[in-house]
């Protein structure tokens, strides 16, 4: 580049900090030869080195890889939940005095919500699905074949089985939002199915779900 | 014309004879043209998506959906538009650069008009739902050879130019224009490496994990090699042209052009973070994305440098306005990219709209920007006259800056929203947000992206109207300026690059050929080889290629085969061609990440050994609904998703998801089941022997299967039998396969697996 400088400084040069113009043109088109602004080079250093190091520490198998990284992730996350929720079984008496404790079923909801909505409807009332809130079931009688369907579905009918995505005390919570759910007035209430079965049993209000201390 | 009479250059002192030439601006204005108009009709388009996303009324049916005519926008977008831009400046500034007529008229025209028409097929194949589903590799495999054809030709015109060339060194621009050529061709042809199943559908050859990669390599280097070098190209031609000011560095111009060659190509995976892709992949795009910051913003630098001494002209100017306002966008763009590319932003932008406002951000402040900077400098060259309402290219590009600010602002926000909310727990450790809500509160800002838009193609139209204006004012005829200048002499030899000015014995030897290279002196040599020049460019792309491509596809412990996967049944492949056609995958993902708070949404997350035999792979890339990965095991109702097809509304109320209604009452093609399975055996999905000669029969069997659920949910055969034998039924079976296989007992090796017997398996 040195040999080809052109004598000539641009024209509106305006002191020694002025940078020399290329001999060459295209067109018409002049060129500089500035050498890169100093912080450019320092970040692009920059990203090289931080690259290498930290390609060394993920790809030799130091750092965590993804799999890991959620395994740890998802199991901080069940033993986080399962300390909220306790440790709940699917008895008769559990689901009913969860459906009794209002802070639990405000948790059900969310989880009745999500999951269990595009179906029953919003507010239980059926869709596609079973009306909830009225006293005639297809599967259940008693409060645990609630969570029985829950947990193993009735596949062919569309019922999915929900063992594969939710731990136990999440499907007893459901199980209790939805036996919690019989008896509510849903504004589109889908006509009955199934048998009318007997009233749950009285429960005690509950003294000890952890989430009401 | 410029005022230049005679086109001398300074080679010129030892070359005595003098050649006459005149350049072909009539194929630049075809190319000019054809820009606006493209431009106007995909922005439009644009515009009628956006409503769509809204208003699913606006959804007119199967042809004019959503998914279909997504495609459409974006293909008009990058292949029409922006394409006949490159084009535009390709041909008006290498004639100059190179003091050569294009090689052939002939090609020239065959290129533009070729080109043309495989748009125009395009504008009809993809509203029919003829796709290959890959992202901007939407065209079925008889249109992308047209593409590759008359990307030869347009390489043959372009090389051929070269070839003739006037002037010895190639300016910056050319390189650009170089690496878009070769890398394109590269790009496309392997990406789109397809087995026809008929005249109108192909299957990519690759399938899953690899038909991914392959796709965004090819993806995120369209916008390197599509959306990036040509404009960066033009960039360094149209601006100091406009600027009238000298390019800030030239040894800045030859360290961000070889970067950003070698460098982009393996930033593809980072379209991929916590998919079904090896960790490695993952991080290598990660961090190649890191280390092409500077190189992008080495173009920043370049062009707003370059405006040194002539900032006060941009205040006057509108095409130097359009411009710094063009290359202030590509800065923000190219570091937005490396910032999305980090593993843990992109767990929360993934599948977000905050790729689409990074993509807008880019395409209409960048790319759009730029071209119109082109087009309004040009109009009065090729025209020969002045532009008819000078005020009106100020207030196009106000209207379009303001367009462009109320798009990306208000999708940037919803983004973020979106992610948040997805991501978002209650105190019980339930996620807050069923995903419906997380759409229906975007609702009000997508409002204002369709308005941002619009004044965009509305400020795009007042500018088309005044250069339709000005078009008028041409002269009777075109004055055609003949130049002068000697052809090149033989006998060039390259000059001696100099030694290093440090010290021998003082200073190693590698140190002073490093200091050497560092110098750059010897590029202004390769700069006079254009063979050389481009044969370096093809080893920078394909090595950095093969870096990635050839552990992707040999490595086979990165796949792990899960014995319970097996090929789609027969049924399931028809209702999967079903869900190409219909676009679907423009809006639901397949592809669950190992993240708790999609775990907990979706269910398990996906495995690689789920996809292998998914020719083509369907993981997407935006959630405007919710991801289907395991939709067969978390809604096995074949109820619900018929009145979901019917009308979504009816299941979810407030679902912006066209109904398609059209699937109930048009008929199965069963002889397509044949045809597919027979296409699936060729790729190598391990179907038992002669499998396509029973496929016909299988599928009606399972259709017969599929309808007696419907029929046992519904508690009557009334309401749901007269849809037998449609397009949903198929539909519906392959959404009932979705992620079952993972759990699936194993009954039998999976290669020998029967495939009717994985139909409603586990169930």
């Amino acid at each position: 580049m040195h040999a080809e400088r052109a004598p000539n400084r641009s024209p509106d040069a305006a002191g020694a900090g002025e940078p020399l113009l290329l001999a060459h043109e295209a067109d018409g088109i002049r060129e500089y030869d500035n050498p890169m602004p100093f912080w450019w080079s320092a970040i692009f250093w920059g990203t090289i080195v931080f690259s290498g190091l930290y390609g060394m520490y993920y790809m030799i198998g130091v750092g965590p890889g993804v799999q890991s990284e959620y395994e740890s992730d998802v199991s901080a996350f069940f033993q986080e939940q399962a300390a909220k929720l306790g440790d709940l079984k699917p008895t008769e008496l559990t689901i009913l005095s969860l459906s009794n404790d209002p802070k639990m079923m405000q948790a059900g909801a969310g989880l009745f919500k999500a999951n269990c909505a595009v179906c029953h409807g919003a507010d239980g009332g059926g869709g596609t699905g079973p009306n909830l809130c009225d006293d005639s079931f297809l599967n259940v009688k008693r409060p645990e074949d609630i969570f029985t369907v829950i947990s193993g579905g009735i596949v062919q009918k569309g019922m999915p089985a929900w063992n594969a995505r939710f731990g136990e005390a999440q499907m007893v919570l459901l199980s209790a939002y939805v036996a919690h759910l019989r008896g509510t007035s849903p504004a589109a209430p889908k006509a009955p199915q199934g048998n009318a079965i007997a009233a749950w049993a009285a429960v005690p209000t509950p003294t000890e779900s952890p989430a009401t201390k | 014309m410029s005022s230049m009479a005679t086109a001398s250059g300074h080679s010129g002192a030892h070359a005595p004879a003098l050649e006459r030439f005149s350049y072909d601006d009539a194929i630049v204005r075809k190319f000019f043209a054809a820009t606006l108009l493209w431009g106007v009709i995909g922005m439009a388009v644009g515009v009628l998506v956006a409503i769509q996303i809204t208003l699913p009324q606006a959804n007119f049916g199967e042809w004019l959906s959503f998914g279909r005519l997504r495609p459409l926008h974006t293909n008009a977008v990058i292949f029409a538009f922006a394409g006949n831009a490159i084009f535009c400046a390709v041909y008006y500034s290498s004639q100059r650069l190179l003091k050569a007529r294009m090689f052939s008229d002939a090609l020239s025209n065959i290129h533009f008009w070729g080109w043309q028409l495989i748009i125009v097929g395009a504008a009809i194949t993809l509203p029919l739902g003829m796709t290959q589903a890959k992202e901007y590799a939407e065209l079925e495999w008889f249109l992308d050879i047209a593409v590759v054809l008359i990307w030869v030709v347009f390489a043959v015109n372009f090389f051929g130019t070269l070839w003739r060339r006037r002037e010895r060194h190639l300016y910056v621009a050319i390189w650009f224009y170089i690496a878009t050529i070769v890398a394109v061709a590269i790009l496309y042809i392997f990406n789109n490496l397809a087995l026809p199943a008929d005249w109108t559908r192909s299957y990519s050859i690759y399938a899953g994990s690899q038909d991914a990669f392959m796709q965004w390599w090819y993806g995120h280097n369209a916008v390197a090699f599509f959306l990036t070098t040509p404009f960066l190209g033009l960039m360094y031609y149209f601006l100091p042209k406009a600027a009238e000011r000298p390019v800030f560095s030239y040894r800045l111009s030859i360290v961000h052009f070889w970067t950003i060659v070698f460098v982009y190509i393996w930033a593809g995976p980072h379209h991929l973070h916590y998919t079904a892709i090896p960790d490695w992949a993952s991080t290598l795009g990660m961090l190649f994305s890191i280390m092409l910051w500077m190189p992008s913003w080495g173009g920043m630098i370049n062009g707003l440098l370059t405006l040194r001494g002539a900032w006060h002209r941009v205040t006057t100017d509108p095409v130097l306005k359009f411009f710094v306002v063009g290359i202030t966008f590509y800065g923000m763009s190219t570091f937005e990219g490396p910032l999305l590319s980090v593993k843990t932003v992109n767990a929360l932008s993934h599948y977000t709209d905050w790729n689409i406002a990074h993509v807008h951000s880019g395409a209409l402040g960048w790319v759009g920007f730029m071209v119109f900077g082109m087009i309004y400098w040009l109009a009065p060259r090729l025209f020969q006259t002045p532009i008819a309402k000078p005020g009106w290219v100020t207030l196009h590009f106000w209207l379009g800056t303001i367009g462009i600010l109320l798009y990306v602002i208000f999708i940037y926000v919803a983004g973020l929203t979106q992610g948040l909310m997805w991501r978002t727990f209650n105190a019980d450790g339930i996620l807050q947000y069923d995903f419906l809500s997380t759409v229906t509160k975007l609702v009000p800002l997508y409002w204002v992206r369709t308005f941002g838009g619009t004044l965009y193609v509305v400020a795009l139209i007042i500018g088309c109207v005044n250069l339709w204006l000005t078009w008028r004012n041409r002269p009777k005829t075109y004055e055609v300026p003949v130049y002068e200048a000697p052809a090149l002499s033989r006998g060039w030899r390259p000059s001696p690059v100099p030694e290093s000015a440090l010290p021998k014995g003082i200073v190693v030897e590698w140190g002073r050929t490093l200091d050497r290279f560092a110098a750059l002196r010897w590029h202004r040599n390769w700069e006079a080889l254009p063979i050389t020049f481009t044969v370096w460019v093809a080893i920078a792309v394909i090595v950095a290629s093969l870096f990635e491509i050839i552990p992707m596809f040999t490595i086979r412990s990165d796949i792990p085969r899960i014995a319970s996967v097996t090929p789609y049944t027969p049924l399931e492949l028809v209702g999967r061609n079903i869900y190409v056609s219909e676009g679907c995958v423009n809006c639901h993902s397949q592809m669950i990440r190992p993240l708790v708070a999609e775990t907990e949404r979706y269910g398990e997350y996906s495995k690689p050994g789920e996809s292998v035999y998914d020719h083509p792979f369907l993981w997407g890339s935006r959630r405007i609904g919710p991801d289907l990965a395991r939709e067969g095991v978390s809604n096995p109702s074949a109820l619900w998703h018929l009145r979901h097809f019917n009308n979504p509304t009816d299941t979810s109320p407030g679902s912006i998801m066209p109904a398609y209604a059209h699937l109930l009452s048009q008929p199965i093609d069963y002889a397509d089941a044949t045809r597919s399975v027979a296409a699936m055996m060729r790729l190598g999905v391990p179907y038992p022997k002669a499998a396509h000669e029973t496929a016909e029969a299988e599928a009606r069997a399972q259709a017969g299967r599929v309808m007696a659920q419907l029929i046992d949910e519904n508690g009557k055969a009334d309401g749901v039998s007269q849809f037998g034998d449609t397009k949903v039924i198929a539909l519906i079976a392959y959404m009932k396969r979705l992620g079952t296989d993972l759990n699936k007992p194993v009954e039998v090796p999976a290669v020998a697996a029967v495939p009717s017997s994985a139909v409603e398996g586990g169930q």
